[in-house]
């Protein structure tokens, strides 16, 4: 009898199809982020992104405005996203702070999963990982090391061109450390009551959408 | 009995991820609690057959729509009425935070970066939900995992066309002859009302195994899966499962423990 003790995780997991564009591999990692040469960049894009978050706060700017000029903005929004998990994890914040700080975090990852237009699948499975690790749970929920993680990950969508080899060890980190729930969307065994609602579900919605 | 694991049979992956919150929750306990935890490799292949492929069909039918309602007629038009009520389904749980259709730009990308994380996430768990995969029959479709590129996904499950393919489940299946006379008799048994479609494939396939005239080609194993998993859990200490109509006929004569995941119970009606 023969037996896979692993037809393991690594084995199941998305080998390369193709060979994603090399690109300029800019991005750091957190702990490099704050180190040293880093600090004034970090600054100037914090700035920045403060910039943004405090007009996205008051309602002044909107997602379409932020975008304009897409790949610029797109960047700019990645880097404050990246900045603002990179202050959750700021001990010597009080806890107030890094809570709300991470609260904007989640806000940003929902606007980026609308707006990075030039987000690939790779991106895509990190970003609604991260948007589903986090749905309903504050900065509380989340132990250190599982917010480092978010970080890491965070940090991984700044590359333009994130390859699918890249792509398993921040899954397997992320999902090692903190669940990654499932969006459900399995309907065997549903009601006709339960389909009726779910058909009137994509009703309103096509009818907000038609309603021009 | 060579093993202590509980295998968990396909359908408890689909318990785990039901609309029904009573029975996410009961699926979710056994996935804790039950150690040590086992699945047959095919379960890995029907999940991907029955979830994994159909969320590709989804993501393919947004990703080409230029509105909500285009993505809603092409679901319902070439993916079915069970793809079309996963769009419904998405757009349940992306509007728990306030979900704007308008732009529909935004709202597909949004609704292809759940999908995508979906796709990756779901098969992702199946392996690394227990503690063992048994692969008797190494079966070589069950190792071949979703693979994306830069914009879409490959989710094919190829047929099995060639003698090249290092699938042993002839010589499994073979190796339970006397247990499949058994069934046969115990199936023969059942009233119609009692048996189903899928029992009567099991048994026209375990009277060919019998009687050697069995060549397992193409989707054939896929017509007999609760066989196989019944068969593969026969090395565990028991199956776990919600499917009461296939396996409680068939666990007695194929000599595999069965316990039923008590479904009907945890609906909400």
């Amino acid at each position: 009898m023969s037996t896979i003790e692993n037809i393991s995780e690594h084995d199941l997991i998305m080998p390369v199809l193709e060979q994603p564009v090399k690109t300029d591999d800019k991005v750091v990692n957190i702990d490099d982020y704050r180190s040293k040469s880093d600090t004034v960049n970090a600054n100037r894009i914090f700035q920045h992104g403060a910039g943004i978050l405090r007009a996205k706060h008051n309602r002044v700017i909107t997602s379409d405005d932020v975008f304009q000029s897409v790949s610029e903005a797109s960047q700019y929004l990645l880097d404050e996203t990246f900045q603002l998990i990179v202050e959750v994890n700021d001990s010597e914040l009080d806890i107030v702070e890094r809570s709300n700080l991470f609260d904007m975090w989640k806000d940003n990852l929902r606007i980026l999963s609308r707006n990075a237009n030039h987000f690939l699948v790779s991106h895509n499975i990190i970003l609604g990982s991260l948007i589903n690790s986090t749905k309903k749970k504050d900065l509380n929920n989340f132990k250190v090391e599982v917010l480092k993680a978010f970080a890491d990950a965070t940090n991984a969508l700044r590359k333009p061109r994130l390859q699918s080899q890249e792509v398993e060890p921040l899954m397997a980190q992320l999902s090692q450390l903190s669940c990654i729930p499932s969006t459900g969307l399995l309907n065997d065994g549903l009601s006709g009551l339960e389909e009726m609602n779910l058909d009137s579900i994509i009703l309103k919605f096509i009818k907000d959408e038609d309603a021009k | 009995m060579a093993f202590p694991h509980t295998f968990f049979d396909t359908d408890l992956f689909f318990h785990r991820i039901s609309n029904d919150p009573k029975v996410v929750a009961a699926a979710g306990d056994e996935f804790s609690k039950t150690r040590p935890s086992a699945i047959s490799a095919f379960t890995i292949l029907e999940f991907k057959g029955a979830y994994v492929q159909k969320l590709g069909l989804l993501r393919e039918k947004v990703s080409r729509s230029d509105s909500l309602r285009e993505a809603s007629a092409r679901t319902e038009n070439s993916g079915g009425r069970g793809v079309k009520l996963m769009l419904a389904l998405l757009l349940k749980y992306l509007d728990v935070g306030g979900f704007d259709i308008r732009p529909w730009e935004e709202a597909r990308r949004q609704l292809l970066v759940h999908i995508d994380a979906e796709i990756y996430a779901s098969y992702r768990s199946i392996a690394s939900s227990v503690d063992k995969v048994f692969d008797d029959f190494q079966c070589s479709r069950s190792q071949e995992p979703p693979l994306f590129s830069n914009t879409k996904w490959k989710l094919q499950i190829s047929n099995c066309t060639s003698d090249a393919i290092p699938c042993h489940v002839q010589q499994f299946l073979k190796q339970y002859e006397a247990e499949l006379i058994s069934l046969i008799q115990a199936i023969d048994s059942l009233t119609d009302d009692e048996s189903s479609r899928e029992l009567k494939n099991i048994k026209d396939i375990a009277f060919t195994i019998i009687h050697s005239s069995f060549y397992c080609s193409s989707k054939t194993c896929r017509k007999i899966g609760d066989l196989l998993i019944g068969l593969q859990s026969k090395v565990g200490y028991e199956l776990l499962t919600s499917n009461f109509r296939e396996h409680d006929p068939m666990h007695f004569p194929l000599k595999y423990r069965l316990r039923i995941f008590p479904l009907a119970a945890l609906r909400i009606k």
